[in-house]
């Protein structure tokens, strides 16, 4: 028997394997995807071969991408829900943005616009009780202020133009705006000065070398170890550390990976008249082979969409049917500005600046490389510009109707893809129990019935459609105050890129499914570890941060109740991921 | 011929409206049976599956040529070109018609039955001549149809890739915008027919889940995926629009999956002026301006300093 299984080794699983590897426990860590251990061979960048859903290296489905297909979701309404399997997870995909949460997000807010937030739905513990836990995962990744380029310029150059104050701390405190606090190693040495690719090379480049390819997975600079390149995705920073525990923590011992491993099933007996899980039962996609494995405890960190796929094929306790329900998404949108000047759109980190409105959400800049860009100008629920718009279409300080960029138009946009500055819309979104995920009535896949994953776009709160509606003009102010000739606004349909609180925590017992400590309430010794363990939406805020802190502190919490330690994040120093006895450990290995 | 097929149309249409008994029963190859006689079945199965792909590509190629206009036969069918090169030279229809077949691991029964349920947007579609020649020749004499062969492979139980009956309901959607598209310069797809502006108009109905599409796919889905019509359009309408924005700028039609890389410069980094002069993509680019204020960390907000 195990201490420990997590499933999944996305954004937060390895963190919580992580923190409790280095407690000295047993800790076996299962992926449903491939394990990518030489990215510099195993990518090549290129945007088709990353991103497509069918067979891209980073998409959503088995090992061998060339000859099987992906794992199929049912979508019942225009969206796209950007899954990822293999080590890393979405972290594969995401820009490195680590702000922390909103504080009117939490419990223990009494500012004077509390009642701007979800206040329905907050969450069950203080913001104030989480600081601690952020400051050990910004030291442990480690998080940075980002640098900027041309497009970072160009935008502080909008939000200055319509007057927002800089923030200059870690923390939300008011309408701010600033450079994104990136879970990105800073350029140094060569990197950034040069496109020379001789000397890109580490140890001469360290850090962010403006590839500008952090939406295809990073594995820049060449020949740097794997927990010294420039983006901390976990399977460069919190995977490497799990696996190597034993050589950098005292008492600390090995984390197991095993990859192409999909759980199909949760275990569970009756102990004492409550329902305990015990182990896990799993497939190897690669062979067929199923599995069992118990253990003392097991954490869920698949996902938004898998988990509560997981937990409804696993016949577990539902009782007020909350599972899968209150699927949160920052209802985001999109707007491009065209500029008659060079922006380096497709250069650089993906996004390093950012505006925050509390009790409304954020914006931030986002470069894309051209292909990425014609997908975010073609993704919308307002039909095509200047033929149909689904009855939406809604106009505003941007140029005409919002809606798909096509044709002549999307032509003439993108003919220069470094005269655009992109930016994506997060919204404070409320939790809502018709948006969710239940299993589909289409016939399973290999390893049990499907997800379908419901949006109910249209019938969305007053308060967040009016959140995005006052988000997306503050947005197009910014662009008109940074010099765009031409400012578009797309609309998306649902496109899941932030997702959260499927499987929430809350303060009311009657529509969450977790305590407040992550454990599922109705099946001891089952911990929820990933975004899906979210009350809320954060407020806006991007959510890896939060989801590994929050991780960290239901490590915590699992150490603690079941094996009897002590907590360690008030009383001792984090281990940077780019310590030498991690670095010399993932050399060794 | 004109004649001739809308007739047919129409008798399909009601067929295809009403039949979901048939369906049920086993029945419907028999009663949609009509254009090509049985004795020239053998010939039909020899350009079958040839004439439905062409059907697909150049369905696909009119639905790229719609995000991206370029100089090519299919711009020009929809009366909107450009200069430069576009989605045809980049292989976007290729690659759209290769992500939906696999992305789209829809089930047998359930792909069968949509491409039954749209068939009909085809019966007036003659099989191109340039198909057909020696022994196949009969076939246009008889005027064969991408109906005939259609039938052919459903009655056969064949598999059927995603793409084709996503094809097939852009062209039923497209007679319906404008009925004479089963005529015009691409001579196998109705919807590459249309002018731009009209092929706006074929996906706004299904967009919009237009009742008769949704009525056409309900009566023909098996149990128990009747009733999703509506998320189904929707889903599968923005899923092909989006993709047809994003192919074109690709790497695919130049990529060698054994060694990872583009052969030669993609169309699409031409097109958007992206790293000029590169075939793979960059290690890095010497865009560090420095930092905003020259700030390089920053610290908890003294409002929250000292934790819980």
């Amino acid at each position: 028997m195990r201490d420990v299984i997590v499933i999944g080794a996305g954004g937060g699983g390895p963190v919580i394997a992580k923190e409790l590897a280095a407690r000295g426990l047993d800790v076996l860590v299962l992926e449903g995807g491939p394990r990518y251990d030489d990215p510099e061979r195993q990518w090549s960048r290129y945007e088709n071969d990353a991103n497509s859903p069918a067979d891209g290296y980073l998409r959503f489905g088995p090992a061998d991408r060339f000859d099987k297909p992906p794992w199929f979701r049912e979508l019942p309404q225009a969206s796209f829900v950007w899954q990822l399997a293999g080590t890393g997870g979405t972290t594969m995909h995401y820009f490195g943005n680590s702000p922390r949460a909103m504080p009117g997000a939490f419990a223990d807010y009494d500012g004077p616009d509390a009642g701007a937030y979800d206040v329905a739905h907050r969450f069950p513990l203080g913001y104030r009780e989480l600081i601690p836990y952020y400051e050990w995962v910004e030291a442990t990744l480690p998080v940075q202020t980002a640098a900027m380029g041309t497009k970072e310029a160009v935008f502080f150059r909008g939000c200055e133009g319509v007057g927002l104050p800089v923030n200059a701390t870690k923390d939300i405190l008011r309408d701010s705006f600033r450079p994104q606090e990136n879970a990105i190693l800073q350029p140094g040495g060569t990197a950034g000065r040069t496109s020379d690719e001789a000397h890109l090379l580490f140890p001469e480049a360290t850090g962010c070398t403006f590839c500008g390819y952090c939406f295809q997975g990073c594995f820049e600079p060449r020949r740097a170890p794997r927990n010294l390149k420039a983006k901390r995705q976990t399977d460069n920073s919190y995977i490497p550390m799990m696996l190597t525990a034993d050589q950098w923590a005292s008492g600390g011992r090995a984390a197991t990976l095993v990859a192409n491993a999909f759980v199909t099933r949760i275990l569970s007996e009756t102990v004492g008249g409550r329902v305990t899980a015990r182990g896990v039962r799993w497939r190897d996609t690669q062979t067929g082979e199923q599995h069992e494995e118990t253990a003392q405890v097991v954490v869920m960190s698949g996902g938004c969409t898998e988990n509560p796929r997981l937990y409804l094929n696993s016949v577990l306790p539902n009782p007020n049917d909350w599972v899968g329900r209150g699927y949160t998404d920052h209802y985001i949108d999109w707007l491009i500005g065209v500029f008659d000047e060079y922006t380096g759109s497709s250069k650089g980190a993906s996004s390093s600046a950012r505006v925050d409105y509390p009790g409304r959400g954020a914006l931030e800049q986002v470069g894309l490389p051209p292909a990425l860009q014609g997908f975010a100008a073609g993704f919308s629920d307002s039909g095509v510009r200047g033929v149909y718009d689904n009855g939406r279409g809604a106009t505003g300080r941007w140029d005409g109707r919002a809606g798909r960029v096509y044709g002549a138009e999307l032509k003439e946009m993108l003919s220069d893809v470094d005269r655009l500055v992109n930016v994506l819309v997060l919204t404070d979104d409320d939790v809502e129990a018709q948006n969710r995920v239940v299993r589909s009535t289409f016939p399973p896949d290999e390893h049990g019935p499907i997800p379908r994953v419901i949006f109910r776009q249209r019938e969305r709160t007053a308060r967040t459609q009016a959140n995005r509606e006052f988000l997306a003009d503050r947005a197009a102010a910014i662009l008109r105050a940074a010099g765009a000739r031409k400012v578009l606004r797309v609309d998306f349909a649902p496109l899941p890129l932030h997702v959260h609180s499927t499987m929430r925590m809350g303060l009311d017992a009657a529509d969450s499914v977790l305590d407040a400590w992550a454990e599922v309430r109705w099946v001891d010794r089952l911990f929820v570890g990933d975004n899906s363990a979210f009350a809320n939406s954060l407020g806006g805020p991007n959510p890896t941060l939060t989801n590994q802190a929050l991780g960290t502190r239901t490590a915590e919490r699992i150490f603690a109740r079941y094996f009897g330690g002590a907590p360690w994040v008030a009383g001792e120093s984090p281990v940077s991921s780019l310590d030498a006895r991690v670095t010399a450990a993932v050399l060794a290995a | 011929m004109h004649e001739l097929g809308l007739s047919r149309r129409e008798l399909l249409l009601r067929t295809g409206v009403l039949g979901a008994g048939a369906v049920a029963a086993g029945v419907w190859p028999s009663m949609a049976r009509g254009g090509v006689p049985e004795a020239l079945e053998p010939l039909l199965e020899r350009i079958a599956e040839p004439a439905l792909q062409l059907l697909a590509h150049d369905t696909y190629a009119g639905l790229a040529v719609f995000a991206v206009p370029g100089p090519d036969v299919y711009s020009n069918a929809q009366r909107l070109t450009s200069a430069t090169p576009g989605p045809i030279e980049a292989r976007a229809p290729e690659l759209l018609m290769h992500t939906l077949d696999r992305y789209l691991s829809l089930p047998d029964d359930y792909l069968q039955a949509l491409a039954a349920a749209f068939r009909t947007g085809v019966s007036d579609v003659r099989i191109p001549h340039t198909l057909l020649g020696g022994a196949l020749a009969v076939l246009e004499l008889v005027g064969a149809t991408m109906d005939d062969a259609l039938r052919l492979v459903l009655q056969n139980d064949r598999n059927i890739p995603a793409s084709l009956p996503l094809a097939l309901m852009m062209n039923f959607a497209a007679t319906q915008v404008r009925p004479s598209s089963v005529v015009g310069p691409i001579p196998s797809s109705p919807f590459a027919n249309l002018t731009w502006s009209e092929k706006g108009l074929a996906f706004q109905r299904i967009e919009q889940a237009d009742p008769t599409l949704v009525a056409l796919i309900d009566a023909n889905a098996p149990q128990p995926l009747r009733e999703g019509a509506s998320g189904l359009l929707r889903f599968a309408g923005n899923v092909m629009l989006t993709l047809a924005a994003f192919a074109p700028y690709t790497e695919f039609g130049v990529f060698d999956r054994g060694t990872l890389r583009a052969t030669r410069r993609p169309i699409g980094w031409d097109l958007s002026n992206y790293m000029p002069g590169r075939t793979t993509p960059a290690d890095g680019w010497p865009e560090l301006i420095g930092y905003y204020q020259d700030r390089r960390a920053v610290q908890t907000a003294p409002e929250y300093s000292g934790g819980a």
